[in-house]
């Protein structure tokens, strides 16, 4: 057989047999024991009337077999308190009316006696054989019912793509199984609910209440429980580990109670759809992280050729103009010399920029890891201010720098960056001639590095954005790369410091980059 | 050494940017050296031993095989000194070059003037050492013999470890030393991030010889690498 086939078949038979399953339960249960009773007095009324006519034929004893099948027939149908009701009244009918002498309890013969007893004891052990048959039966049907509706329940569920299908799934499952309408019920926020997929399920006044009990307990309530049973539905709880919990809701169609069977049943679709919810998302989480390492690679992968691709003609175009600065062959007009000079400057600041955006890229992806050792702050300022002598000649840079600064643990490059970014900041910020001050100072377990200018300050709509990227303030000159800043911010926290940006009551900003102090021992303690 | 047959010396360019090797060749060529090119790492291990070059400068980002695994290939069987050429950025890939025996590296993107004196310097270490007892850079004079460091003719008085360390600077002079290097030679240490010491005696150092100290001419910071004694005229 082909699994085509196979699969046909299973989908074929499996939910048809479901429905006969259903249909048959359905009549089971709407015989009340009432009813059984009645119908066990009806036969035996019924088969004395008949007897009356075909025992003057066939004679007495004939007549006791006749009954007898009557009560066998009838346990096939109804319950042991009839069965017993049937088989008492039919022996004692038979005795009084047919067997000589006729309307008399009276028994003429020891045989007759003994027929009347053999009779009782016959009808009663067959119909107790009977009834124990069928409720065997029943609790076959039931399991296989049990059964088939996990079944159906977990390929159904299994074959679900996504949560929306998932949902739908459960209710359609739930509603064929329970002869209900279903619902699936997430709350959404403070105490309120919502059916998912499922529209017309009204969640208002007992239902609502029902419905709070659920998710403040995580115990069923509504109709048939001992919770909140005046509410229209019974809600359940579904024990995945989603919070907060969603709710199975139920309105049941049927009028007698919810049996322990359907409960187990319950219980059991229950746990399958709290499986599937879980399996469903983690495999979102998996998908999600495939997703993120792909973008991941991709991104390492992008700025591995970037680094090379922009590089390389940056280097040639520095190269090349460099070559003809340094001939510097009196030929040379000033005009050319200008434009080969603003051909470098150029040159410089695409390179800074490309340099900003892969530092950017890899602060994004995680990828910066600071390599510490044990670091001069005095040397750390020294590099960045030569770094920066350039862009700062414009300006006058005061530095305050304490002999007795501790070493510090860090990434020098990186503090680098940091320091270089923020001078080259100040220095696009603020008007030529005016001053910027860089001071290093420690406090009892923080390093506190601070770059004070006399500019315009920051319009202070900005100051909380000023640390995002590409964010630029109203007004500001342009010439920055929008990175320069959220660089400071990341490689700071990379460190576990922080940076913060204020304007100065005199005027002017102020950036200040707080960097924990690990190692204590400043310049004069290691000399020792 | 094969110095060609015009006295040349013969530069061996491992480098997969066909403009940048054209550059290099161009600038080369026009100060007194002979260009050999290659364009991946294979070819660059091949031309090392047919041209047996006086220099060799490697690209650390090659096509085919890694920068490191070329020089240390060619490492197995050459002393022949190798510039790296790197990028900003990949201070631990130079340190790990230079750890392998590279000479010294330099940045892209670089200016001429910067490079013609790394190959100056580079190229004097695959030369046979004359046995130098005083060195000198701008204002600074060391007579090894005499241990006497003296600025501007002045004598200055060092402790013993600042003249160690000093006296390493001189014997690699113009040379980047790392971080590692320097706490092996001096402090016999194999904790390379543990540089508290040697950052102290920097400073010591710079205090002494440096005529500004916050802008130092001698005794250089390489951000991330190490350190480098600057060869003045």
């Amino acid at each position: 057989m082909t699994e085509a086939e196979i699969k046909s078949v299973t989908a074929g038979t499996v939910p048809a047999s479901g429905t006969q399953v259903t249909a048959h339960r359905r009549q089971m249960q709407r015989q009340s024991p009432l009813y059984q009773y009645a119908l066990a007095l009806a036969a035996v009324a019924g088969v004395t009337l008949a007897a009356f006519l075909f025992t003057p034929l066939v004679g007495a004893h004939a007549t006791a077999l006749v009954f007898l099948l009557a009560v066998v027939l009838l346990a096939l149908i109804v319950e042991r308190g009839p069965i017993l009701l049937a088989a008492a009244l039919s022996a004692l009918s038979w005795e009084y009316f047919f067997l000589p002498p006729v309307f008399d309890f009276r028994l003429q013969h020891f045989e007759d006696a003994m027929l009347v007893g053999m009779y009782f004891v016959v009808a009663l052990v067959l119909g107790q054989l009977t009834a124990r048959i069928r409720a065997q039966q029943e609790l076959e049907r039931s399991r296989e019912e049990h059964a088939t509706g996990l079944y159906l329940l977990t390929r159904e569920l299994s074959q679900a793509a996504n949560s929306e299908q998932l949902i739908e799934k459960i209710v359609q499952q739930l509603e064929q199984a329970f002869n209900a309408r279903a619902a699936f019920i997430v709350s959404t926020q403070d105490n309120r609910f919502q059916s998912r997929w499922t529209v017309d399920f009204p969640l208002l006044g007992a239902d609502h209440e029902a419905l709070l009990w659920v998710a403040r307990t995580g115990l069923p309530a509504g109709r048939f429980s001992e919770h909140v049973n005046e509410a229209v539905g019974l809600y359940y709880p579904i024990a995945s580990s989603e919070r907060p919990r969603p709710i199975l809701g139920l309105r049941l169609r049927q009028t007698h109670s919810f049996s322990a069977r359907q409960r187990n049943l319950l219980e059991a679709f229950s746990q399958q759809i709290a499986l599937a919810l879980d399996r469903n998302r983690l495999n979102q989480v998996a998908e999600k992280a495939r997703v993120l390492a792909e973008s991941e690679r991709m991104s390492k992968t992008l700025l591995d050729s970037m680094s090379h691709e922009m590089r390389t003609p940056i280097a040639a175009i520095r190269s090349a103009a460099g070559n003809l600065a340094a001939v510097a062959e009196p030929s040379f007009s000033p005009f050319q010399q200008q434009m080969i000079a603003e051909i470098e400057e150029a040159t410089e600041r695409l390179n800074r920029l490309v340099g900003n955006v892969l530092e950017a890229s890899r602060l994004e992806s995680g990828n910066v890891r600071p390599r510490l050792n044990d670091c001069d702050v005095a040397e750390l300022v020294h590099v960045a201010v030569a770094e920066t002598e350039k862009q700062l000649s414009h300006h006058k840079l005061s530095v305050a720098l304490p002999r007795s600064l501790p070493l510090v643990r860090m990434d020098f490059v990186l503090m680098q960056q940091v320091l270089t970014n923020l001078l080259s900041n100040a220095a696009l910020h603020t008007p030529p001639g005016t001053t910027i001050e860089l001071c290093a100072k420690a406090e009892t377990d923080t390093l506190i590095l601070s770059v004070a200018d006399s500019g315009p300050g920051i319009p202070p709509e900005s100051l909380a954005r000023v640390f995002d990227k590409f964010h630029r303030a109203r007004n500001a000159p342009t010439g920055g790369t929008g990175l320069g800043l959220s660089l400071v911010k990341g490689f700071a926290e990379a460190h576990g410091g922080s940076v913060a940006a204020a304007n100065r009551p005199g005027g002017g900003a102020i950036f200040t980059v707080r960097l924990p102090l690990q190692t204590n021992h400043s310049l004069a303690a290691a000399e020792a | 050494m094969s110095e060609s047959a015009n006295n040349k010396p013969v530069v061996l360019v491992i480098e997969d940017e066909a403009q940048i090797r054209r550059l290099l060749r161009v600038c080369l060529e026009r100060n007194d050296y002979q260009v050999v090119e290659a364009s991946t790492g294979e070819a660059g291990i091949d031309g090392a031993i047919q041209h047996q070059p006086d220099l060799i400068m490697l690209d650390l980002g090659l096509p085919d095989l890694d920068g490191l695994s070329v020089l240390k290939r060619i490492r197995e069987w050459s002393k022949v000194p190798i510039l790296i050429l790197s990028v900003r950025g990949r201070e631990e890939d130079k340190i790990n070059a230079l750890d392998s025996g590279a000479n010294d590296y330099i940045t892209k993107p670089f200016s001429t003037g910067e490079l013609l004196a790394r190959l100056r310097v580079v190229r004097r270490y695959g030369l046979p050492r004359a046995d130098v007892e005083t060195f000198t850079s701008g204002n600074l004079t060391v007579d090894l013999a005499t241990r006497t460091v003296k600025m501007k003719g002045r004598i200055v008085r060092l402790t013993a470890t600042e003249y160690s360390l000093l006296a390493l600077f001189v014997q690699h002079a113009g040379k980047v030393l790392t971080h590692g290097q320097i706490l092996r030679e001096i402090w016999n240490s194999q904790e390379v991030d543990k540089t508290g010491p040697l950052r102290v005696y920097m400073g010591y150092l710079r205090e002494k010889l440096e005529t500004d100290p916050a802008k130092p001419q001698l005794l250089v910071t390489e951000p991330g690498v190490g350190y480098r004694l600057v060869l003045h005229d």
